[in-house]
C-alpha cells in the first residue's frame, strides 16, 4: 500500500521542505549593487538644502527633484559628473566625510557653476552616453567630467535597473547611428506600460507576455501573492543571493581575486568607444565641453590589468578624443598613494581580505576633486 | 498560455481538478473549453484559424471514409483540398514575407525594378503543430490506417488539447484520441508522475535555459567577423544547451500536463547530445517531429508503403531495408530541407537542415566502407566526433543571417582564429560547466540512479531532497520573462 503512493509521499516531503526553507529564509531584502563595494565601504549620495545633487538608482521623481535643487540655486550653468561606484563610494567611510563630486559642488559655488553628478556601478560608456543624452536635452550643461575605466570597457548594454529615469521618462537617444540604434532597442524592450486603474503593475519580469491576454492576468496574480505571501516579494533577493553564490564558487574554483588580470576584449571596447565618439559628437553639437580622464587605480600592488593592453587602450581613447575639438583629457590614474586605499570583503570563498582597487578613501576623493578642478577650469 | 507563469500553475490546477470531479459527459466538453481558453489567452483572435485548420480535416477525413477506396480520383481530390487548406495557412502565416522578400531578392538580382509589397504577419503560436497534426490525421484516414471519427468533440479535443498545442510533441490521431475517448479513472500515479515532469520540466526552463539566454543573445549581438573560433565555438554550445534545455522543459511540462489526466503524450527527448552519429542524433532530438517526418515526407518521397505510423522511434527507424540509393539521398536532402524550413521562413534554417543531411550522407557512406572492411566504430569515437558537429549546426539556427552564418563557419576553419577570445570569459565558464553537469547527469540516470534504487531509504531521501532543491528554485525564478524558443515555430 505504501509503496503504491511512495511516490506521492516523496513529493510532498519535497514540498515541505521547500515551504519549510522558503518560509524560514525568504524574508531579506539586500541591495546588491552595493556588493562589490563591501563592508567597509559605503556609498554617498550628496545634497544640497534637502535637493538631490547626485543620483544613481534614480527614477524620474529623484531627478524632478534635482531639478527643483538646481532651480532653487539659481537656473546656474551646470558642470556634470558622471561615473561608476568610484564616483560615489569612500572605503573606510568615517561620518562627516563626502566624495569629490560633492567637494566640487562646494567649492564651484561662488564661480557661477551648479555640479550635478550621476553615477553607476559598473557604468560602461554606453550607459553614460545615454545619461548624458538625457541631462543634455534636460539642463544647460556646459562642462561634462567623465571617467573612462579600463575595467568598464568590458562592460556591456544597458541596465534596466540603473535608468529608470530613461524608462519612466520614455526617452530615447536622437541618434541613428549603430550605437544610438543599439541602444534605443534596448530601451523598447525595458518599455513599462503605463500603471491600470486598477493598480495592476506589469514589470519586466513578464517580457515574454506583453501584449497578450494574460499579461493582466499574471500581473493580478502576482500582485495577489505578493500582497499575501510575504516569501513572493523575497524571489529577487534570494536570485541575488543564489547568483553571488555562484559568482564566488567560480572566483574560488577559478582562483580570480581583485588582481587577476582582466583582458580587454576587442568587440566591446570597440562597442563602448563608439559610444564615447556619440557623446563627444553630441556634445559637441550643443557646445559642451567634455572633460575626459582616466581614474585613479591603487599602483603600489599588481593592478588587475596587462600594462600593455592598458597604456594602448589610453593611447587609444586620447586618439580619438584628439577628433573633438570640444573634448580634453587627462590621465590622472597615478594621482591617489596607496595608503588612501583600503581593502575589502572577500569575493571568493575561504579568503579573508581583498585589495579594492576601485574605491579610496576620504582624501583620495580631496585629491581628486583638487585635480579635476584644476582641470575643467584650465 | 505561458507555462513559466503562476497564471498556467492556477489554470492547471483548476483543470486538472475538473477534469477528475466533472462526470465524463461533461469532463470533455470542459476539456475543449479550457483548451480554447488555454490559447486564447495569447491571442483569442488567432482560435480561429485553428479550427478553420480542425473543421477541414473533420469533414474531408470523413469523406474520404465514405468515399469508395475505387474512386481514387475524388478521394485525392480530398486530400488534396486538406493539404491545399493546411499548407495555405502554414504558408500564409508563416512563409508569405519571407517568399516574397526572397523573390524581390532575385528580381534585384535580374536587375528589374519591380517589387512586391512585403506584408508584414504575425504568426499564429502553435501553427506548424497543429497544422502537422491535422495533416497526419487525415492522411492516415486517406491510408486506411485509422477510422475517421464522427464526433467533433473528440477531434476538436485532438487538435486542440492544450499540453500539446503550442510546442508539440506532434501527436497522431491514433494514439491520442482513444486515450481521450477512453473511461479512465483516477490513479495516484498520474498526480505524482505529471508533477515530477512539471517541475522538472519548469527547473529547466527558468534556471537553466532562461539564464544561458543573455549570455547566447550577447554573443550573437556581436559583429561575427570580429568573433574569433573560440568565441564561435563556445556560442555554439551555449545556444544548443540553451534551446535544448528550453525545448525539452516544454516536453517534459506537456507530458506531465497530460499525465496529470491520465493521458500519455510522446516523449521528445532522449539525450541527444549522447548521440553517436548523427542518425542516432535524429531519433533522440525533437522524436515526434522527425517521426512525423519520416512518416509523411521521408518515406513517400522514397516510394515507400506506410503500413502503420507513430509519434515514437525518429526518422532512422526502419529505413535500413530501403534498397533505391539514388531516391533515399534525393530524399534525405529534401527532407531535410524541408525539416529546415519548417522551423522557420529563413535561408539559416534550410542550411541548418542540410548541414544534418550532408552528414548523413557521409555516415551512409563510411558505413559502407567500414562494413566491407569490418571495421566496427566505438560509440564513444563517434560521441566524440558527432557532439561537436553538432552543436556547431546551432549556428546557422541561431545566426542573424546566411552570411553571418558563413562568416562563423569560416572563423572555425581558420587556425589562427584560436588565438584569442571576443566574448566574455564567463560565457566559456558557463559552456564548459553546462557541458560537465550534462554529462555528469547522463552519468548519474544511467549508472549511479539503479545503484540508489536498491537501496530504499537513500532512494527515498535523495529523491524528496531533489524535489525540495528543484521547488525552491522553481519557486525562485518562476517569471516569463521569455516564450519557449519553439513557441516561434
Amino acid at each position: 500500500m505504501i509503496k503504491k503512493f511512495l511516490p506521492l509521499i516523496e513529493l510532498v516531503f519535497g514540498f515541505l521542505i521547500a515551504f519549510l526553507i522558503i518560509n524560514s529564509f525568504f524574508n531579506k531584502t539586500k541591495q546588491f549593487e552595493n556588493f562589490d563595494l563591501g563592508s567597509e565601504t559605503a556609498s554617498f549620495f550628496a545634497s544640497d538644502d534637502s535637493f538631490p545633487i547626485h543620483l544613481s538608482k534614480a527614477g524620474l521623481y529623484d531627478f524632478e527633484q534635482l531639478e527643483r535643487g538646481w532651480e532653487k540655486r539659481g537656473n546656474k550653468p551646470v558642470v556634470l559628473i558622471l561615473g561608476n561606484s568610484q564616483t560615489h563610494a569612500i572605503n573606510q567611510f568615517k561620518p562627516g566625510e563626502v566624495n569629490f563630486p560633492a567637494i566640487m559642488h562646494e567649492r564651484l559655488k561662488g564661480s557661477g557653476y551648479d555640479v550635478l553628478c550621476h553615477s553607476i556601478p559598473n557604468g560602461n560608456l554606453q550607459e553614460l552616453y545615454l545619461l548624458s543624452s538625457y541631462y543634455i536635452d534636460s539642463l544647460p550643461i556646459k562642462k561634462l567630467i567623465l571617467p573612462v575605466f579600463i575595467d568598464d570597457l568590458r562592460e556591456d548594454g544597458i541596465r534596466e535597473v540603473y535608468t529608470r529615469v530613461i524608462i519612466e521618462s520614455h526617452f530615447r537617444i536622437n541618434d541613428s547611428s549603430s550605437i544610438g540604434t543599439t541602444i534605443n532597442d534596448q530601451l523598447k524592450s525595458f518599455s513599462v506600460p503605463e500603471k491600470q486603474e486598477n493598480e495592476v503593475v506589469v514589470d519586466n519580469n513578464m517580457k515574454a507576455l506583453r501584449e497578450t491576454v494574460q499579461e493582466k492576468s499574471e500581473a493580478y496574480l502576482n500582485n495577489k501573492l505578493a500582497a499575501n505571501f510575504n516569501s513572493w516579494n523575497y524571489r529577487e533577493t534570494v536570485r541575488g543571493d543564489m547568483f553571488t553564490f555562484l559568482y564566488k564558487l567560480r572566483n574560488t574554483v577559478l582562483r580570480i581575486d581583485p588582481q587577476t588580470k582582466r583582458k580587454v576584449i576587442p568587440t566591446l571596447k570597440e562597442k563602448n568607444l563608439n559610444a564615447l565618439k556619440a557623446l563627444c559628437k553630441k556634445a559637441a553639437s550643443k557646445n559642451i565641453q567634455v572633460y575626459v580622464y582616466i581614474p585613479p587605480v591603487r599602483y603600489d600592488v599588481s593592478p588587475p590589468y596587462f600594462e600593455n593592453e592598458y597604456n594602448a587602450a589610453i593611447s587609444e581613447i586620447q586618439d580619438l578624443l584628439k577628433q573633438y575639438p570640444n573634448s580634453h583629457f587627462k590621465v590622472m590614474d597615478r594621482i591617489i598613494e596607496g595608503k588612501y586605499w583600503g581593502s575589502k570583503d572577500p569575493t571568493a570563498f575561504f579568503k579573508k581580505r581583498e585589495y579594492d582597487f576601485m574605491h579610496f578613501q576620504y582624501p583620495g576623493h580631496q585629491i581628486l576633486a583638487d585635480s579635476l578642478t584644476s582641470f575643467i577650469t584650465l | 498560455m505561458i507555462f513559466n507563469s503562476v497564471t498556467f500553475l492556477v489554470f492547471l490546477i483548476t483543470v486538472v481538478m475538473l477534469y477528475w470531479i466533472l462526470p465524463r459527459s461533461i469532463r470533455l466538453w470542459m476539456l475543449l473549453i479550457a483548451n480554447c481558453i488555454f490559447y486564447g489567452f495569447w491571442r483569442w483572435e488567432f482560435l480561429g484559424v485553428m479550427f478553420v485548420s480542425a473543421i477541414t480535416d473533420y469533414f474531408t477525413a470523413l469523406a474520404i471514409e465514405n468515399t469508395p477506396v475505387s474512386n481514387k480520383r475524388k478521394r485525392k481530390g480530398l486530400l488534396f483540398i486538406t493539404l491545399f487548406v493546411n499548407l495555405g495557412l502554414l504558408v500564409y502565416f508563416k512563409y508569405l514575407y519571407f517568399f516574397t522578400d526572397s523573390t524581390n531578392t532575385l528580381l534585384g538580382a535580374w536587375g528589374i525594378e519591380y517589387r512586391l509589397p512585403l506584408i508584414e504577419i504575425i504568426l499564429p503560436f502553435g501553427i506548424s503543430f497543429y497544422t502537422f497534426e491535422t495533416i497526419s490525421y487525415t492522411v492516415d484516414v486517406y491510408r486506411g490506417l485509422i477510422n475517421a471519427e464522427k464526433k467533433f468533440l473528440n477531434y476538436g479535443l485532438f487538435v486542440t488539447f492544450f499540453p500539446k498545442l503550442v510546442a508539440g510533441p506532434i501527436q497522431r490521431a491514433a494514439e491520442l484520441m482513444p486515450q481521450l475517448k477512453e473511461r479512465t479513472f483516477f490513479k495516484v500515479d498520474y498526480i505524482s508522475e505529471g508533477l515530477q515532469r512539471i517541475i522538472y520540466g519548469l527547473f529547466l526552463k527558468v534556471f537553466l535555459a532562461d539564464n544561458i539566454s543573455p549570455l547566447v543573445d550577447e554573443g550573437f549581438a556581436v559583429d561575427p567577423n570580429t568573433l574569433t573560433a573560440l568565441d564561435v565555438w563556445a556560442l555554439s554550445f551555449l545556444f544548443g544547451f540553451q534551446i535544448y534545455f528550453d525545448f525539452s522543459a516544454y516536453s517534459h511540462i506537456a507530458v506531465g500536463c497530460a499525465k496529470l489526466m491520465g493521458i500519455k503524450i510522446p516523449e521528445n527527448f532522449n539525450f541527444p547530445y549522447i548521440a553517436s552519429s548523427f542518425k542516432d542524433f535524429w531519433k533522440r532530438w525533437h522524436i515526434s517531429l522527425s517521426s512525423w517526418i519520416r512518416d509523411y515526407l521521408y518515406l513517400p518521397l522514397t516510394g515507400t508503403k506506410v503500413v502503420k505510423t507513430t509519434g515514437e522511434g525518429g526518422i532512422g527507424e526502419g529505413l535500413e531495408r530501403m534498397p533505391d540509393q539514388k531516391k533515399k539521398n534525393i530524399a534525405l536532402f529534401a527532407t531535410w530541407a524541408i525539416m529546415g524550413l519548417w522551423h522557420g521562413a529563413n535561408w539559416t534554417f534550410v542550411i541548418w537542415g542540410l548541414y544534418h543531411a550532408v552528414f548523413i550522407f557521409f555516415e551512409r557512406q563510411i558505413k559502407k566502407v567500414f562494413s566491407i572492411k569490418g571495421i566496427k566504430v566505438s560509440r564513444l569515437l563517434g560521441w566524440t566526433v558527432v557532439f561537436p558537429l553538432v552543436m556547431l549546426s546551432w549556428i546557422p539556427f541561431r545566426a542573424a543571417d546566411v552570411s553571418s552564418t558563413f562568416i562563423m563557419f569560416s572563423k572555425v576553419l581558420q587556425p589562427s582564429s584560436y588565438l584569442g577570445y571576443s566574448i566574455k570569459e564567463n560565457s566559456f565558464v558557463v559552456c564548459v560547466t553546462v557541458t560537465f553537469i550534462f554529462l555528469i547527469n547522463y552519468f548519474i540516470v544511467h549508472n549511479v540512479s539503479s545503484i540508489i534504487q536498491r537501496k530504499p531509504v537513500l532512494h527515498f531521501f535523495v529523491r524528496v531532497a531533489t524535489y525540495a532543491v528543484l521547488i525552491i528554485v522553481v519557486f525562485t525564478f518562476l517569471r516569463p520573462i521569455s516564450q519557449f524558443i519553439y513557441f516561434q515555430f
